[in-house]
């Protein structure tokens, strides 16, 4: 699979790719944090010019992500949604009748408003999920025993090239018991991480992870 | 009355103080009362407020003929909020005096909400105000109507504001009064800048009837001015590289016991910290009667130091830019600039700040920081003799700058595309805004993109049925007028003791590299950083033996390219008489130091020096156009050597020249055999050479702010808008990836090479350049030109400590040999 990159957490084989979503290979199981679902019409909707062409940006990222891995199910690691529901939430909901296989939501802090409004039965929502040695999660969370995956953070890294170039990218980054995905969603901005606590760090470069750490 | 007739009053008024009115004065007063628009050429201190408020009360007693005078009758712009006071109690007093009965009122960001309603339901017939307040006047509801009375604009300190945004914010507002207010005369009022003429018509804009309308009006008084160099009591002991300049503190000292009231001008926030320690340190009996001024410290403080001035309770004010303009401090004597102060203008306007009395002369004295600077004190001596000031340059389709007013526009009474469109084509800034762009601004405001999309919600400007464009929404209406301005403040923490009492601003970026606990000088004190909550420093008093000096992004500046022609001048005639003038002299160990390693290059030549250190392999050029330019042409040359063989190098600049080190040797020979310094391919090669997107990057913060596409409102306001919070490099990416058609995103590019690497003059320089004879000298080791250049390089690297050690065993090396 061309730009994805093979890696070993806590024994286990996954594969991780450049649009920021994780592949559980033994779980066949894809997880993607922080899509801010909304996000972008929220802000139109208050008259801040976000191109809307980037909403089917979004789409389109999911679709190769599932065409690529084919998985039995999938888990949002939270923030699916932005804020209040809004046109994005239907084109969302639309979007999920092309999609054949469960979908889970384990719920952010964002995930609060107008959770009703989902069709039944669309989306399974918990807060967390508890399985094998692996704790999923929204925030990052310390448990005895556990490895952490988790959301939330937006990790993104900043790389200083000669002269004052610089690029900023988003990343996977793994801790001695944690792996924080990178925010999925487009527009959802990044938080840079101390690379120095960072046990691996994973750049999601255009169309290919490359290891950075 | 005729016009003679009110004149004479004026006259008498004068009569009675012993005054004379000025031949600029009743210029002015002929030409208002003859119903021209104009521009007044006069300095600060001159009586240019009564040039123009004199006839416009006389035209008042005119028109009014003994009745009440209703509504609002005359706008006064100030880009300065201090200015206002000394306006209102000018204007006020001789309205008083002519008996006529009208009301004098400021407004801006310091006014109050009562104070505004009161001002709304019943305007005062004069409004003194900022760009800013203006527009958000144009942002109120029946504007039009209030405004449709208006008789005079005057834009006072427009020279100012004509290189900026909020110039054309006013040229906006100026284009939409005059359609507005048929009975309105349009003046400015300018310091002398090299392109007067320009200056008015970019204010007053392009309809030919005002422009038949309108004069030029000029002082001929000039005023006496003095420059002394100060230099060290020993020529040994002067530095080859730029450092604060404290090693001539015991001479400024010397000038500031000798004078009443001394203003020590430094070109950085951070030198003003280090002088304003350094003095106090150094010099005890100053405590008490030394003060600091610069735009980071605090409103409350900076009002107190300009109150105490006047007051005659200072001795000496250390102080930045932020006191180039304003009010008149009668009791200053003498004025210290440390450092290049970059353009002629700007150290003539410093040297205006003093000797404000009438007849008395201004006292500049200059403090080079480091020795090839005491050749811009000759040269500046020049440009006073031949008068000659830059130009400032005003900005041109700033379609962020549009975009806001437009909603202003739409957020008040509302507007139809057409009729706004003649009137925005009338200005200078827009005069060739095409069809397609002017949709453009039109569909963002009111679509939010360029094509319609399924399910969109988008809500700014709403287009009703009859084609108006109107905000309907009192949220968003709500969110742009806070957002009103185009000064776009630069990531800044507000800095607060524990135990409250606010100091000022610092910038976000140089906090970030502190820890709690550790200690920096910021407002003259030493302080110590306890933590950081919600966009504020929270301090102590410390008592460190070593804290940082705060330092700030801007600031800055580049060598003005009059200057700049004016120094390779100069630099020929301390060639041909090394005696001409005290600085030559003072100069003459440095001089036979450089022409023993290198040379001294005539006017006619481009000195270009390489040399071999254990860094590598260095290369310098010395085209004297400034760090901007300078900048861009580096990295450019740089760029088609490595066209030539593999190569990588690391880039320095400064104001003087720039260099070029490689571990590998590149030959000079190449720059003239490979024509490496051609105008031709020019824009193409610097699209290559240099990561402009990184720095449109940068740019595009003020477009992102200024055209609404970032939410930046008060702190306690942005709280409710929480899943609103963006940042400019957000939209820069997605536009990038998905809009690269963008206006205001191609807009960045477009300021980057105007502004940034200032590409006209950048090819002015180079066709100059290629006219030169190249010099081309192998020097055995650095010579003591290259010395500031190759130091600067060393200081973006390795901590200032180092530094010192670094340049220390370098100048070692140099005593030995």
């Amino acid at each position: 699979m061309e730009g994805t990159l093979k890696i070993s957490i806590a024994d286990e084989e996954m594969i991780l790719h450049p649009y920021g979503a994780l592949y559980w290979v033994r779980m066949d199981m894809v997880l993607i944090a922080d899509l801010h679902i909304g996000k972008i019409e929220h802000f139109r909707k208050s008259g801040l010019a976000v191109p809307a062409g980037i909403v089917e940006g979004n789409f389109k990222r999911l679709d190769k992500v599932l065409d690529t891995f084919k998985p039995a199910h999938i888990y949002f690691l939270g923030d699916l949604f932005h804020s209040k529901k809004n046109s994005g939430w239907d084109r969302f909901f639309e979007w999920m009748e092309t999609v054949s296989v469960p979908v889970n939501l384990i719920l952010g802090n964002h995930d609060r408003h107008d959770l009703k409004s989902i069709p039944k039965g669309l989306i399974n929502m918990i807060s967390d999920l508890d399985i094998d040695r692996f704790l999923l999660s929204h925030h990052p969370e310390e448990h005895a025993g556990k490895f952490n995956i988790c959301g939330h953070i937006h990790p993104g890294v900043v790389i200083r090239g000669r002269g004052k170039s610089y690029a900023k990218s988003a990343c996977f980054a793994v801790e001695e018991n944690r792996l924080v995905l990178p925010a999925f969603g487009v527009f959802t901005g990044l938080h840079p991480v101390d690379l120095e606590k960072c046990a691996a760090v994973y750049v999601c470069a255009a169309d290919e992870v490359l290891r950075l750490k | 009355m005729n016009r003679k007739e009110v004149i004479g009053i004026a006259k008498d008024w004068f009569d009675e103080r012993d005054w004379k009115p000025a031949p600029f004065q009743r210029s002015c007063w002929d030409a208002y009362l003859s119903g021209k628009h104009g521009l007044l050429n006069a300095p600060t201190g001159s009586g240019k407020t009564l040039a123009l408020w004199v006839p416009i009360v006389l035209d008042l007693i005119q028109s009014s003929k003994g009745k009440p005078v209703k509504g609002l009758k005359a706008i006064w712009i100030t880009p300065l909020k201090s200015l206002s006071n000394e306006i209102k109690i000018a204007s006020e007093r001789f309205a008083k005096d002519m008996g006529i009965d009208i009301t004098v009122g400021i407004r801006n960001g310091d006014t109050s909400a009562s104070e505004r309603a009161r001002q709304r339901r019943n305007f005062p017939t004069l409004l003194i105000t900022t760009p800013e307040s203006l527009h958000l006047l144009l942002a109120s509801k029946d504007y039009q109507q209030k405004m449709k009375g208006l008789k005079a604009f005057v834009v006072d300190e427009w020279h100012e504001l004509i290189g900026s945004k909020r110039g054309v914010q006013i040229e906006l507002a100026t284009s939409r009064l005059l359609s507005i207010a048929p009975k309105l005369r349009v003046w400015g009022i300018s310091a002398t800048i090299g392109n007067l003429e320009q200056a008015m018509q970019v204010l007053l804009g392009t309809r030919p009837a005002v422009l038949e309308q309108a004069k030029l009006v000029r002082s001929k008084k000039k005023k006496k001015i003095v420059i002394e160099s100060l230099t060290p009591m020993k020529m040994d002991a002067f530095p080859w590289r730029g450092h604060l300049g404290l090693h001539q503190i015991e001479q400024v000292a010397a000038v500031i016991a000798k004078s009443k009231t001394t203003l020590v001008f430094t070109n950085t926030r951070s030198q003003c910290e280090s002088w304003f320690q350094a003095l106090l340190d150094q010099y005890s009996d100053l405590a008490g009667v030394i003060a600091m001024h610069h735009g980071s410290i605090e409103k409350e403080m900076r009002l107190w130091v300009e109150q105490a001035i006047r007051d005659e309770k200072l001795k000496v004010v250390v102080c930045t830019s932020s006191l180039d303009l304003g009010v008149d401090f009668a009791p200053v004597e003498s004025i210290v600039q440390i450092g290049s102060p970059k353009g002629v203008a700007r150290f003539l306007q410093r040297a205006g700040r003093s000797g404000h009395a009438p007849d008395k002369s201004s006292r500049i004295y200059f403090v080079p920081t480091y020795s090839l600077e005491l050749l811009e004190a000759k040269a500046i001596r020049t440009a006073v003799e031949r008068q000659i000031v830059e130009d400032r340059n005003p900005y041109e389709l700033s379609f962020d700058v549009l975009a806001q007013y437009l909603v202003t526009l739409a957020v008040s009474d509302g507007f139809y595309p057409d009729q706004i469109l003649e009137e925005i084509l009338q200005t200078h800034a827009f005069q060739y805004l095409d069809l397609n762009e002017w949709q453009w601004i039109l569909n963002y405001i009111s679509k939010g993109s360029q094509s319609m999309e399924a399910y969109d919600e988008f809500r700014r400007v709403e287009v009703l049925e009859d084609g108006m464009f109107k905000v309907n929404s009192r949220r968003v209406a709500m969110r742009h007028r806070m957002q009103i301005g185009t000064i776009v403040g630069d990531g800044e923490l507000r800095v607060k003791f524990v135990k409250g009492g606010y100091l000022g601003t610092v910038e976000e970026w140089f906090l970030s590299k502190l820890e709690p606990g550790d200690s920096f000088i910021f407002a003259g004190r030493v302080l110590q950083l306890v933590r950081i909550r919600e966009m504020i420093a929270q301090v102590k008093i410390s008592r460190a033996k070593k804290p940082k000096v705060v330092s700030w992004m801007g600031g800055r500046m580049t060598l003005s390219a009059q200057l700049g022609a004016l120094l390779r001048e100069e630099m020929q005639n301390m060639k041909e008489n090394r005696n001409a003038c005290k600085e030559f002299k003072a100069l003459s160990s440095f001089l036979e130091k450089q022409e023993a390693l290198s040379a001294i290059p005539s006017s006619n030549q481009l000195l270009i020096e390489s040399f071999e250190s254990r860094e590598g392999h260095h290369l310098l050029v010395y085209p004297f156009e400034g760090r901007y330019v300078h900048e861009a042409m580096c990295a450019l040359l740089a760029y088609r050597i490595s066209q030539e063989f593999p190569i990588s190098f690391s880039l320095a600049y400064n104001d003087y020249g720039f260099e070029i080190l490689s571990d590998q040797f590149v030959d000079p020979e190449l720059i003239r055999s490979k024509a490496l310094l051609r105008v031709e391919d020019m824009h193409e090669d610097l699209l290559e050479s240099v990561n402009a997107a990184e720095i449109a990057k940068r740019t595009f913060r003020d477009i992102a702010v200024i055209s609404g596409l970032v939410f930046t409102g008060p702190p306690d306001k942005r709280k409710k808008d929480k899943h609103l919070q963006s940042s400019a490099q957000m939209f820069f990416s997605v536009f990038e990836d998905y809009e690269p058609e963008n206006l205001l995103f191609n807009q960045a590019y477009s300021e980057v090479y105007a502004y940034q690497f200032q590409q006209e003059r950048m090819e002015q320089a180079m066709q100059r350049m290629s006219k030169q004879e190249l010099l081309i000298q192998s020097c055995p080791k650095p010579s003591p030109f290259s010395f500031p250049i190759i130091t600067d390089r060393l200081r973006a690297r390795m901590s200032s400590e180092a530094l010192g050690d670094k340049i220390k065993r370098m100048i070692a090396e140099y005593t030995k040999a």
